[in-house]
């Protein structure tokens, strides 16, 4: 359009311009037309002759006034106007019409300017307005030429690539007539792309499927994993937990919720030892293992697992924890079981003989003195006889807990075997055992009442004592002068049941060897 | 130059001889006349296209003038007009023609042949025409001599 309205202008100026020149050429030959009347007017000194010569010019448009003069006469037309417009006029020497070279008068025209410029005016617009219809012509057709040539199958060529969904076999439709221009190659360049993003999605969607394939696996390893394992962030938040934690957690009686504090801490009846544990192993960079008892509402039914936990930094530098729970209760239940099964008796709870010798075993090994007393219970077997097996068991839960119950912290009771206890005293003189022992007696010598049965019944006990490292560091030997001792105590268990109590001594261990 | 110089003698004959034979064939030379009693001596060329274009109708002393045309001598009114205003008859009719229609200028009055001419010039004091010449009697004045 700019260069429409150039143009235009441009058109205008030039139609002036060469207007004003052909009005110029036109006012010559108007006046060449009238010349000869003028010339014979001025000649004849006519008057009707140059009114006739001056009204054919002004005739024109483009003639504003006319005035011919002589020394004989004057006649004018619409001069006043002319001169009142400013108007120059062309002056034209009248020529005598049979002696040219004598001047007989002057003819003054006045050109019509607003005429001559209305004129160019209308010629440029006329020009203009072939110009814009030129314009608009060759603007549409060039419109239809590059909508069929270039638009048309452009948005073809898109609209066909907005449908394609890429990855798959669909390319794009070359354009009639197009396959060696741009759109062409610009095609072809689209479809080569395509080609290649197939290839890629083609390879991806494999790698994904095989990542899907083994990510399922995965996540039944993991949700199905009978170990409770959770991934937990540094702050103590699970990331990710399986099936197993969570029952794990049910099971102790705690809700199930986003974190149970630093390293799962909330879960642990001791959770500093853990903690400290943990972060030694941590502190090597190792994996941290140990068997922890889990807090428990239910106090009979304690919770142990074995729990291992490794660090984890990823790829970004965040640090994770990977722990697992592994409930050992039941091992540990059944641990425990063989160890008493072991190392207790089943009916008193307390250590048996073979508890006791790996005591005693153990107090000689770290060179802790002792004295050993065996207890030999009198009249058990008369119980056991009149009341039956349940009440000699009775007589033994009995005195079992008399003996715990007397004893000091660190003294030991043991069930030696039938009617037989062993008491390991911390004690080196005879009376601090003598003190202990007294104890002992006045709780088992209690009147003991049997279900029903209004008679107390009494037992009574016969204690031989020997010392640790004093008069051996051999088990065997100690026991043997204990068992000598209570032997001579249980001489007077019916003379005087009140000196019931016999030390061993160096000399009968020595008359015994 | 050699060449110039042997020419330039034949090239005067030659022109020499044209020269005399346009002369001698423009034929006879023309004059103007008026009546023997006419108060005018002499006008001069100008003086006569006034009168025969109609510009005046009298002589420069006030007396009537009637220019005389001949209408049967194509020749001389021809040769008289072509010397006088340079114009062939044509445009001379034309030139009158055109004036015609406004009944102020009169052309000049007509006669048939020389002889017409003649008679006219003896009876008419106002008389102004064009003779050869060879023509001029003594009741005839000559004004004007066309070179």
């Amino acid at each position: 359009m700019l260069v429409v309205l150039t143009t235009a202008e441009f058109f205008y100026r030039a139609t002036y311009e060469h207007e004003i020149s052909e009005a110029n050429n036109d006012i010559q030959e108007l006046y060449q037309t009238v010349a000869a009347t003028a010339s014979i007017a001025a000649f004849l000194e006519d008057e009707d002759l140059a009114k006739e010569a001056i009204n054919g010019l002004v005739k024109s448009e483009k003639i504003l006034a006319a005035s011919i003069k002589s020394d004989a006469m004057y006649y004018q037309f619409n001069v006043n106007d002319a001169i009142s417009k400013d108007v120059k006029p062309r002056v034209f020497l009248v020529r005598h019409p049979f002696i040219p070279e004598d001047t007989l008068a002057e003819v003054n025209v006045y050109p019509n300017f607003a005429h001559i410029i209305e004129q160019a005016k209308k010629i440029s617009t006329d020009n203009n307005y072939s110009l814009y219809v030129e314009a608009v012509v060759v603007g549409i057709v060039a419109l239809i030429i590059t909508y069929y040539i270039i638009i048309s199958p452009m948005l073809r060529v898109g609209r066909s690539l907005h449908k394609i969904t890429p990855g798959t076999k669909e390319r794009i439709e070359m354009p009639e007539y197009h396959s060696r221009s741009e759109i062409g190659e610009l095609v072809q360049d689209t479809n080569q792309l395509l080609n290649k993003v197939e290839e890629q999605f083609t390879q991806e969607r494999q790698l994904r499927e095989e990542i899907e394939f083994l990510e399922k696996r995965f996540r039944m390893l993991f949700e199905n994993a009978k170990s409770a394992t959770v991934l937990m962030a540094e702050n103590g938040i699970i990331e990710l937990r399986n099936k197993a934690f969570n029952d794990l957690v049910e099971k102790i009686g705690l809700e199930i919720k986003q974190g149970y504090g630093e390293l799962l801490e909330e879960l642990f009846e001791a959770p500093t030892a853990m903690k400290t544990s943990l972060s030694e192993a941590f502190a090597r960079n190792e994996f941290a293992t140990g068997e922890y008892k889990l807090k428990s509402e239910k106090t009979d039914d304690a919770t142990w697992v074995q729990l291992i936990a490794s660090p984890l930094v990823t790829d970004d530098g965040e640090r994770y924890y990977q722990l697992t729970l592994n409930d050992i209760s039941s091992r540990k239940h059944e641990l425990q079981k063989l160890a008493l099964q072991a190392d207790f008796d089943a009916l008193t709870g307390i250590y048996n003989r073979n508890g006791g010798e790996k005591l005693i075993a153990k107090l000689m090994r770290k060179d802790h003195h002792f004295a050993l007393a065996l207890i030999d219970l009198n009249g058990f077997k008369a119980v056991n006889d009149i009341f039956g097996h349940d009440a000699g068991d009775e007589v033994l839960i009995f005195v079992a807990e008399q003996l715990q119950e007397k004893i000091r912290k660190n003294d030991v009771a043991i069930r030696w075997g039938g009617d037989e206890f062993v008491l390991l005293l911390q004690a080196e003189d005879e009376v601090s055992v003598k003190r202990a022992i007294e104890k002992v007696n006045d709780g088992v010598k209690q009147p003991f009442y049997f279900n029903g049965d209004p008679e107390p019944t009494f037992i009574s006990m016969s204690v031989g004592v020997s010392f640790f490292p004093a008069m051996s560091d051999d088990m065997s030997t100690l026991i043997k002068l204990a068992d000598i001792a209570m032997y001579k105590a249980k001489q007077n268990k019916v003379s005087a049941p009140n000196d019931y109590l016999f030390f061993a001594d160096s000399a009968s261990r020595n008359g015994s060897q | 130059m050699t060449f110039y110089k042997h020419f330039s003698p034949l090239l005067a004959v030659v022109l020499a001889l044209y020269s005399f034979s346009s002369v001698a064939q423009s034929q006879e030379k023309i004059v103007v006349v008026t009546n023997l009693n006419n108060d005018v001596q002499v006008l001069d060329k100008k003086g006569i296209i006034d009168l025969f274009m109609g510009k005046y109708s009298a002589f420069p002393n006030g007396r009537q003038a009637t220019p005389i045309d001949i209408e049967l001598n194509d020749e001389l009114k021809g040769q008289f007009y072509k010397s006088l205003v340079g114009l062939p008859l044509a445009r001379v009719n034309a030139y009158w023609s055109r004036l015609k229609f406004s009944g102020r200028v009169k052309p000049p009055a007509i006669e048939q042949t020389i002889e017409d001419v003649k008679q006219r010039l003896e009876d008419d004091e106002s008389a102004l025409a064009y003779v050869y010449e060879s023509y001029v009697t003594d009741k005839m004045k000559v004004v004007y001599r066309f070179d």
